[in-house]
């Protein structure tokens, strides 16, 4: 609707509240237009009316009272109140104001106004005529007929002027003839010339008296008939109708053009029906629309949803799948790690088993050995037992007794040539040798494993390190020759089976180190592996010395990742380093290897006296590596 | 003005004299072709209207010192008017008129002797904002009768507008039509009864009526219905007295020449207690002022008897009130 022209929608809301306001107040100005107030028009026309009827009444008082007919003037008095009244009721209308501004209403309307003014006026006039009048015309007769009589013998002229007079006024009171009048006022005259010779002042009294009332009947008489022609034909009947005939017309104005505003109005609200019609249309049309692509929106959200939820499925799935593979792997890890020990304790036990076998073998060849001396010792004794008990019996000199200790003395001849005595010796120091060995082995062992202290305890390194090399004599006796360059070291607070499984895992490797060498030449060649001890700032080092073939680079990279392993399948796990570096994590120790190819490897461990008390906080501190 | 009152209010008040046994239902009343009719003796005003009038007419805070009320001038106890030549207003101010009866105001179809007022309600107004009389206005009134609650509420009742300077004057005008004079021995005799007054009150009357004093006293108020000359026969130059303003009458409300000494013809219902009598006051008798009627109105003389008579019948006009001495 707007076109082209882009505007704010605050002003476009504007416009159209404006549009919308514009149509409403439209449509309510047709509305009053068409909107007449007919009581008024009628309450005022009513009022006017009663003015007339009232005017009418009016005029019957009046002629009334002018034929002699009504006794006093209180009802014309009230009506004249009354019609007072009313012209001040039909002066506060409706009327009066809508006259303000037409002319010929208000003209009519200030016509019969200034006519029911002068009416009122008049009838006040009439009345107080008529009350003067009526009075002289009804003391006249009296006072003039006896006022003849009086004077006829003394003043006959006058009292013929008199009679003449009274003729005249009387024809004047009867017929109001002006010529009658006329010659009143002459006789009056005349009179009055006269009065001043009558000598008796009662008469002349009189006479004035009756002079005075002609004069006021003569002045009062065409007076009172003209009021009451004005007041008759005061013509406020015509003003009245013309007033309302002007009123009516006015309002015939109006309502015609009520009519024509109600055409309009019609017009008007059938166009506004039909834009409204239009518009709901339109919007029903655009909510169409609208349902239409929200439907769109809708279905595609629905499908984003469920793409989402299939995403969030799948991610589910795929976390799934990760966490059971790293379950699996944790697992794996830990199966690993235990195989890695069960590996390392196979290479032990087996190192071991040997190491015990050794002394067994001759133990138990020695046990053999002493055995059969015992039985021939247990004979002698048995021997010795029955020659004791014939010697008993028989008395030392009999025959039966010297045979039997005859044959006495001669075994015992033969065990004493066959030097029984210091084999048996011998053989038990042997075996005492064994098992004194076993016993070494065994605590050894013991103190390696140490799997009953899996926390921090005082731990004197030394001792770890010979029971470890004890543990490993299998692998090292006939591969290397052992250096030590002990010094003096404090006890460290440590995990002692970690850190012995820590140098098990270097001796090991030193010597497998050695061992790869020795294949590589094929010679075998007595290698050397040197541990040295040191303490330096609140720190305690170990160094394991090989003169192996060395590491290379990659390996180097590599070798503290898990699984990674330089040796042949089914030999070595690919833990032992990547332990041994987690170990020394776990101790805040430090590790660093140095290595050259063929000429060989030093591995140096540093590991503090005292592990400070919040493991925890230091737990995500990285070991320091040092590869070079 | 009736719009003004409050509809549940409307307990009509009539007031109702039965201090003489009446033959009213006489069917043989002469009243019908009389030219004098009897006062009716009820009239119809709210009672409580009637009655915050009263307090108002009574009330002196209507005047600018608070020394005048109307009834000042128009005692209730004197035949509605002060009996004196002229009035005294505030600050002790002697007017220039004589203070016409309140009684049958009601029944005069215009007020002040000029009838410059076509309703009590418009001659309320006057004598409190004239400057010689009780020198006020409404808007000073109302200040001092809002002070007081009783009133306050009192037009708040009545009036849905309250207190205002048009409800007062409709107030005072509702009590003064209260203030009618019924049952005279006259209008006694005038419903029938023929004894009601002396035979010397009714040649009184056929006087009244014979000699033409009936042409202006006539109606309900003997009076009070019509304008007249005052000094048909005799102008008032003719004395040697000076003319004041208001000698001038009527003409001071229309400015015209045949107004001049023009006035409203005052109600005879009351003459015999509202001495002394004219608009300046100057018979101070019933039987002077008779006599200056016959002279300056009628025209013509008669003897003493008779205007004795019509002083007789005069008084006998005279009806009764509610508002007689001692009642408040």
């Amino acid at each position: 609707m707007l076109g082209q022209i882009t505007r704010s929608p605050k002003t476009k809301t504007f416009l159209i509240s404006t549009l919308i306001l514009c149509a409403i107040s439209s449509l309510g100005f047709l509305y009053f237009k068409t909107k007449i107030n007919i009581n008024t028009y009628n309450e005022t026309t009513a009022q006017i009316r009663a003015l007339s009827q009232l005017d009418e009444a009016w005029n019957v008082e009046v002629l009334k009272s002018s034929a002699n007919l009504s006794h006093n003037y209180d009802n014309i008095s009230k009506l004249s109140s009354k019609s007072r009244q009313l012209k001040q009721n039909i002066l506060s209308s409706e009327l009066n104001k809508k006259s303000q501004d037409m002319k010929i209403l208000k003209n009519s309307l200030d016509h019969y106004i200034k006519f029911l003014n002068e009416k009122e006026v008049q009838t006040e006039y009439y009345k107080s005529s008529e009350a003067i009048l009526r009075n002289s015309e009804r003391f006249l007769p009296e006072i003039i007929e006896h006022t003849i009589d009086n004077i006829r013998s003394s003043n006959p002229d006058i009292a013929s002027d008199l009679s003449k007079l009274k003729s005249k006024i009387y024809n004047y009171i009867l017929f109001s003839d002006k010529a009658d009048r006329m010659l009143s006022y002459k006789t009056i005259a005349r009179i009055k010339s006269k009065i001043k010779f009558i000598e008796k002042e009662e008469i002349r009294l009189s006479i004035s008296n009756i002079l005075s009332h002609v004069e006021v009947i003569l002045e009062l008489k065409p007076k009172l008939e003209e009021y009451l022609n004005n007041i008759i034909l005061s013509g406020t009947h015509q003003a009245s109708s013309r007033l309302l005939d002007n009123y009516s017309s006015h309002y015939g104005l109006l309502i015609k053009e009520a009519a024509n505003y109600r055409l309009a109005l019609l017009v008007y609200s059938a166009a506004l029906l039909v834009t409204l019609l239009f518009l709901a249309n339109k919007l029903r049309l655009s909510y169409i629309k609208i349902n239409h692509s929200n439907k769109k929106l809708q279905s595609v959200n629905f499908k984003l949803k469920d793409l989402n939820d299939n995403l969030e499925h799948k991610v589910k799935e795929r976390t799934n799948t990760l966490s059971k593979t790293l379950n699996q792997l944790k697992n794996s890890q830990m199966q690993l790690v235990q195989s890695a020990k069960m590996a390392a304790m196979g290479q032990m036990v087996a190192g071991i088993a040997h190491e015990i076998n050794t002394p067994l073998g001759y133990i138990n060849g020695n046990v053999e050995t002493i055995e059969c001396f015992f039985s021939k010792i247990f004979q002698l004794i048995s021997q010795i037992s029955e020659t004791l008990v014939l010697i008993d019996k028989n008395g030392f000199n009999t025959f039966q007794t010297q045979q039997a200790i005859k044959h006495l003395t001669k075994q015992i001849k033969t065990i004493q040539e066959e030097e029984y005595e210091p084999q048996v010796k011998e053989l038990i120091a042997d075996m005492q040798y064994g098992l004194n060995h076993i016993d070494d082995i065994v605590i050894n062992l013991k103190n390696f494993s140490r799997m009953d202290r899996a926390e921090f305890s005082k731990f004197d390194l030394h001792q770890g390190i010979e029971s470890t090399l004890k543990v490993a004599h299998n692998s090292t006796k006939n591969t290397c020759q052992i250096v030590k360059e002990y010094s003096d070291l404090p006890k460290i607070e440590c995990i002692s089976s970690q850190i012995n499984q820590v140098l098990l895992n270097l001796i090991i490797n030193a010597c497998d180190a050695i061992n790869e060498t020795n294949n590589k030449i094929e010679k075998k060649r007595m290698g050397l592996i040197k541990i040295k001890t040191f303490c330096k700032n609140s720190h305690v080092f170990i160094e394991v010395q090989d003169s192996g073939c060395g590491i290379d680079e990659v390996t180097l990279k590599r070798m503290f990742d898990p699984f990674y392993t330089t040796k042949d399948v089914g030999k070595g796990t690919g833990l032992g380093l990547s332990i041994t570096s987690k170990i020394i994590k776990n101790h805040k120790g430090t590790l660093r290897v140095t290595s050259k190819l063929g000429i060989g490897s030093k591995f140096t461990i540093g590991l503090p006296i005292h592990q400070s008390n919040n493991i925890h906080q230091n737990k995500s501190s990285e070991p320091l590596l040092l590869v070079g | 003005m009736k719009k003004n009152i409050k509809k549940n209010n409307f307990f009509y008040f009539s007031i109702t004299l039965l201090l003489l046994s009446l033959p009213i239902a006489n069917t043989n009343a002469l009243s019908k072709h009389e030219p004098i009719q009897p006062i009716p003796l009820q009239v119809n005003v709210n009672k409580k209207l009637a009655a915050l009038g009263k307090m108002l007419f009574q009330d002196k805070r209507l005047s600018k010192d608070n020394s005048i009320s109307c009834e000042s001038c128009h005692n209730l106890n004197k035949g509605g008017t002060d009996q004196k030549q002229f009035s005294t207003g505030i600050n002790g101010t002697i007017g220039s008129i004589n203070a016409p009866t309140v009684y049958n105001s009601g029944f005069n179809y215009r007020q002040f002797w000029d009838g410059r007022a076509d309703t009590l309600e418009e001659q309320v107004a006057g004598p409190v904002h004239n400057p010689i009389e009780m020198g006020s206005n409404w808007e000073e009134v109302i200040t001092k009768l809002s002070k007081d609650k009783n009133y306050i509420q009192l037009f708040s009742e009545l009036y849905h507008d309250g207190l205002t300077g048009k409800n007062i004057q409709n107030a005072i005008a509702n009590f003064e039509r209260t203030l009618i004079t019924p049952n005279s021995k006259f209008d006694q005799y005038l419903r029938g009864n023929k004894n009601a007054i002396t035979l010397d009150e009714k040649k009184g009357y056929d006087y009244f009526k014979s000699y033409g004093c009936i042409a202006c006293h006539q109606g309900v108020n003997v009076g009070g219905n019509m304008f007249q000359k005052f000094g048909v026969f005799k102008k008032n130059s003719d004395n040697s007295q000076e003319i004041n303003k208001v000698d001038l009458g009527r003409y001071n409300v229309t400015k015209k020449e045949s107004d001049k000494f023009v006035f409203k013809v005052p109600s005879l219902r009351m003459v015999s207690q509202t001495a002394p009598y004219f608009h300046d006051g100057s018979a101070k008798t019933l039987r002077e002022a008779v006599d200056m009627m016959f002279e300056y109105q009628l025209g013509r003389q008669a003897p003493d008897h008779v205007k004795d008579a019509i002083v007789k019948f005069l008084i006998s006009l005279a009806g009764t009130t509610l508002y007689q001495k001692g009642d408040q």
